[in-house]
């Protein structure tokens, strides 16, 4: 009985398994894959910039810092107008149905939007056309005014000097259309004199981002316009006023939970005390300019240090840390990786900026162009990278970044048209010589390899402020190859200029002096813009320092350098043209360049961008030293994460996804 | 006594105002200026005429254009500032920072209470662990236990606070990870009552142990100290003649009164130590602390907010002076301050 009970059993398990193999074989319909884009999972960003909580973007002065701006584009980024991956302004499509850019007889133009309906803010009511106009309105008021806000729009909107001064209740360069259209006008000429057209990026004017009116200025205020222009109004027909809306606007830009916004995350909290931003998907975000929504559904942003944060994310702490410029934080790092200690990956990507010395064109020994291009020579750049980036950087050659769409297109061109300046002591004395620095102290002639300070004779007029360094021989004045070099303090650059040019055997046997001067930054910047115009005067207003060295960094492609290098005195009296080197070329070019190019125009723009570059490397304000690797860390739980120049990990965490 | 204490607040007030006229003067000789700080980031973005009519403005608004004597007393609220009102120190507005564009009195509260908090924890456990101790030194002077616990105490006062820090977090956060390596919080929790505090805690302790280890040297030998000059005193050879057991010699009639000068000292030490933030353990940890806001306030050429800082410590300072002074007359009989 138990014996067939077995075979039973045997008999129906085998039937059972060539059943499940047979519909195995059999006709199967191809499932469909459906990607499930609920968001999902949480991650963790490190930052080393601790954020202030201010949410106004820079409409009171000062820029926000790197936290605040990176949690304002993740929450608060519906614009007209967005950069892409190059950096570039591109109209927001997500955001925008129709756009259309006019211009009258006297060449003002007028941007006309309509926005696309259905979209919400992060509290399900409506944005409208209105939205896109309130934050202009605002900032351009008598009441925004009052409350400090900085803005020059005022200038080169039509009637935006009545309406600030309070002259005007109307806006009339902003037109509210109808419930989702709007316009914004730019004058050619503004009020102020200045030409602001054409622009070759005259699309950042256009930019309008979606507030919500409600949570900005309290509730019944809303914009209106009867033909002459748009205005912000309440239900008792009340114009702005600091009484009526100054609290309600503070309390919104300091807000630490609940903001009323329409980016891709909404604000969870700020808690202050620890240092820590909570995000959380919002459902109602309508994409980025390319549509994208995000598949994370919670940010955390939290505060760490610098000598701790490799700790940290080993410890898990942190799973990302985005953009680490430090060459031993990232090999520590990727050390991590590939011990297998944590488990992330790495992307990576060039920065946009460098970091350079700048000379006072107009001081001492600097004022000559080929001691300008000398002390370049002097300099070992190409190890200079390597060492400063421990292998995570290289040097550009002019006032670039390699990331930019127009140095893609001119790296031929400047293989052969800009000088690398390659580290070449016998060309910096050839440059010394031919630049007149042929003397001894006494007025004899230079003996090359002495190791003394070479010596030029100058006018009185050139020796003006160097009187401490130069000499007089025989009614001669004398002016020493000397570089009066303003250091700031505790700057590991300084350190390693210090080691490879001021204290190097080429910069001794070539017979220029570099004398280091260590003070703080401020004090740096007031020597550097020789703060006569801005009440510190004083010494600061005397040239002193022909020497500085310093950084730069591009926040998007716009490449804008007009007035860097003008020859105006006025100006330059107020601190523009940094580098005192009035060369006319380079000023026309730096304003040609954005001034004087339609947009769109982009062969024109692009030859100018290189005829700026290719002079620039001539005349030399500036000498590149080295330009970062970026490198950044993410976890595996993330898939499609990638950062680069301008598209840091705001952007980078929208295209990410979450896998477990 | 009344008399004495009428007297030291007036002294009190003098020297307030004398310290803060010395850091007025002093902050406004160091070459900045709060006006071109606040509009340099926007010089590139503003035509340069309409920077300039920018920056004159906001100057006239700072009033940073009178005499110094001038903006020393509208910052201490005895002049009228711009608008013509009274609004200074004096009437409780303690300044706007530049830095955080908000007023000052808005910034301070979260960082200090992040530093009241971390002091008042490791000072009451290093007080918890040093007294005992001292007094243990003090009994076993110059005995191996006593040089070795001298020896070992010393340690954490001899080393640099940042190196203890580091050290720890290698060893307690990154090696045995029993507690994180900084920050004040589970990310993304949001806890509540009991379970917040002791998040809260848990993210503390590495940065307290640190404050207590660095700390055990200084407090236990000011204890044994007056311990064992409390012990070379006659009326403990005279309890000990009287055949009193040693336990009672020690903890009834000594040390007492060995904690008298202590206990004073103690007092002083706390109200500095509470309220003065740890910039370096603040920066090693990522903490959030009155340390670490005053620096970066400095480096931000944020002075409103440096002075309003400055002059609190004055006056903790000096307020804490007072209350150690007085505090010697209520544990000390024989101390009498009114004559």
């Amino acid at each position: 009985m138990k014996k067939m009970h077995t075979r039973i059993l045997s008999l129906l398990l085998a039937v059972a398994l060539a059943a499940v193999t047979f519909s195995a074989c059999g006709d199967k319909k191809p499932e469909e894959v459906v990607e499930d884009n609920t968001p999902k999972g949480q991650v963790i960003i490190g930052t080393s910039t601790e954020a202030n909580g201010d949410w106004a973007y820079s409409a009171f002065t000062s820029n926000p810092n790197a936290t605040d701006n990176d949690v304002m584009y993740l929450t608060d980024d519906v614009n007209t107008v967005a950069t892409n991956e190059g950096g570039d302004y591109v109209l927001n499509n997500t955001v925008v149905e129709k756009y259309e850019r006019t211009e009258d007889a006297d060449g003002n133009a007028t941007y006309t939007f309509e926005i696309k309906q259905g979209m919400k803010f992060n509290n399900g009511t409506d944005i409208k056309a209105e939205n896109f106009l309130a934050w202009r309105l605002f900032t351009l008021s008598p009441a925004g005014k009052e409350m400090g806000t900085v803005t020059a729009e005022y200038n080169m909107i039509p009637g935006g000097k009545d309406y600030r001064e309070g002259t005007a209740t109307v806006l009339a360069g902003l037109r509210l259309l109808d419930e989702y259209k709007f316009s914004i006008s730019i004058l050619k000429t503004g009020t102020d004199g200045n030409g602001y057209l054409p622009y070759y990026y005259d699309l950042g004017y256009a930019a309008a981002r979606a507030v919500n009116l409600d949570y900005w200025f309290g509730e019944g205020w809303s914009v209106k316009d009867d033909g002459e222009g748009a205005y912000l109004t309440n239900a008792n027909g009340k114009t702005l006023s600091v009484a009526d809306i100054g609290e309600q606007v503070k309390a919104a830009q300091f807000a630490t939970s609940d903001r009323v916004t329409a980016g891709a995350y909404n604000l969870v909290s700020f808690d202050k005390s620890a240092n820590q931003i909570t995000l959380e998907v919002n459902e109602n975000y309508p994409g980025d300019f390319q549509g994208q929504k995000p598949h994370i559904k919670k940010v955390i942003i939290v505060k760490t240090e610098d000598d701790t944060v490799i700790d940290t994310l080993r410890t898990g702490g942190i799973e990302i840390y985005s953009g680490i410029a430090d060459g031993d934080q990232v090999n520590a790092a990727i050390d991590l990786i590939d011990s297998k200690a944590i488990d992330s990956s790495y992307c990576q990507y060039d920065r946009a900026g460098f970091g350079y010395f700048q000379f006072a064109c107009d001081l001492g020994p600097a004022q000559f162009q080929e001691f300008r291009q000398a002390v370049a020579y002097l300099l070992d750049r190409t190890e200079f990278a390597k060492t400063f980036c421990q292998g995570w950087g290289g040097v550009v050659h002019g006032p670039y970044c390699t990331a930019f769409t127009m140095y893609n297109d001119s790296k031929e061109l400047f293989a052969s048209k800009l000088n690398t300046y390659s580290y070449d002591p016998a060309k910096a004395v050839e440059l010394l010589k031919k630049a007149g620095f042929v003397y001894n102290k006494d007025g004899s002639d230079y003996v090359d390899g002495s190791g003394e300070v070479r010596y030029k004779e100058v006018t009185a007029e050139q020796a003006t402020n160097y009187d401490q360094f130069c000499v007089t021989v025989d009614g001669k004045i004398l002016m020493p190859a000397t570089l009066n070099w303003a250091s700031s303090e505790g700057n590991s650059v300084s350190d390693l200029l210090v080691t490879m040019l001021a204290n190097g055997k080429a910069t001794k046997e070539s017979g220029v002096e570099i004398k280091q001067n260590v003070m703080t930054f401020p004090e740096l910047l007031n020597y550097m813009y020789r703060q006569d115009a801005y009440g510190i005067g004083g010494d600061y207003s005397v040239p002193t320092y022909n020497m500085f060295n310093l950084a730069t960094g591009f926040n998007s492609g716009v490449y804008d350098m007009s007035f860097e290098f003008t020859t105006d005195p006025a100006y330059i009296e107020e601190g523009y043209n940094s580098t005192h080197c009035y060369d006319e070329e380079l000023d026309k070019l730096s304003m040609d360049m954005v001034y004087g190019v339609e947009p769109g125009d982009y062969d024109t723009y692009l030859k100018k961008w290189q005829d700026f570059v290719i002079r620039y490397n001539d005349v030399l304000p500036r000498v590149p030293l080295y330009a970062n690797i970026y490198v950044s860390i993410y976890p595996n739980t993330i898939s499609d994460y990638q950062e680069g120049p301008f598209w840091g990990f705001c952007r980078a965490i929208l295209y990410a996804k979450y896998v477990g | 006594m009344k008399k004495y204490i009428f007297k030291r607040l007036i002294y009190l007030i003098i020297v307030f105002f004398v310290v803060s006229l010395m850091m007025y003067a002093i902050y406004n000789l160091i070459p900045s200026d709060p006006a071109l700080v606040a509009m340099e980031p926007l010089r590139k973005s503003l035509k340069p005429d309409e920077f300039a009519r920018q920056y004159q403005a906001l100057r006239t608004q700072m009033g940073l254009d009178a005499p110094l004597i001038q903006r020393y007393a509208r910052w201490m609220g005895l002049w009228p500032d711009v608008n013509g009102s009274f609004d200074g120190l004096l009437q409780g507005n303690f300044g706007y920072s530049t830095g955080y564009k908000r007023d000052v009195i808005e910034i301070i509260p979260t960082p200090m209470l992040n530093t009241v908090l971390l002091n008042f924890c490791s000072t009451i456990i290093t007080l918890a662990i040093t007294i005992p101790l001292g007094i243990y030194c003090a009994v076993h002077a110059r005995k191996p236990s006593d040089s070795a616990i001298q020896a070992t105490t010393v340690i954490g006062y001899s080393l640099p606070t940042y190196l203890v820090g580091i050290l720890f977090i290698f060893l307690f956060a990154v090696l045995f990870r029993i507690f994180p390596t900084g920050g004040a919080k589970t990310p993304g929790s949001n806890y509540t009552g009991l379970m917040e505090f002791g998040d809260r805690m848990y993210y503390m302790a590495l940065p307290i142990l640190v404050l207590v280890f660095t700390g055990l040297a200084g407090m236990t030998r000011t204890v044994r100290a007056a311990m064992m000059d409390t012990l070379s005193q006659d009326y403990i050879r005279t309890a000990r003649a009287k055949g009193l057991k040693e336990k009672v010699v020690i903890y009834s009639h000594a040390w007492r009164n060995a904690l008298l000068p202590v206990s004073t000292s103690i007092m002083g030490w706390m109200i500095a130590v509470f309220t003065g933030g740890s910039l370096v353990i603040e920066t090693t940890f990522a903490l959030k602390g009155t340390g670490r806001l005053y620096w970066q306030a400095l480096n931000a050429t944020d002075y409103e907010l440096v002075l309003a800082m400055q002059m609190f410590y004055t006056l903790v300072s000096l307020v804490g002076v007072l209350l150690t002074d007085i505090s010697y007359t209520l544990v000390d009989p024989r101390v009498r301050i009114d004559k």
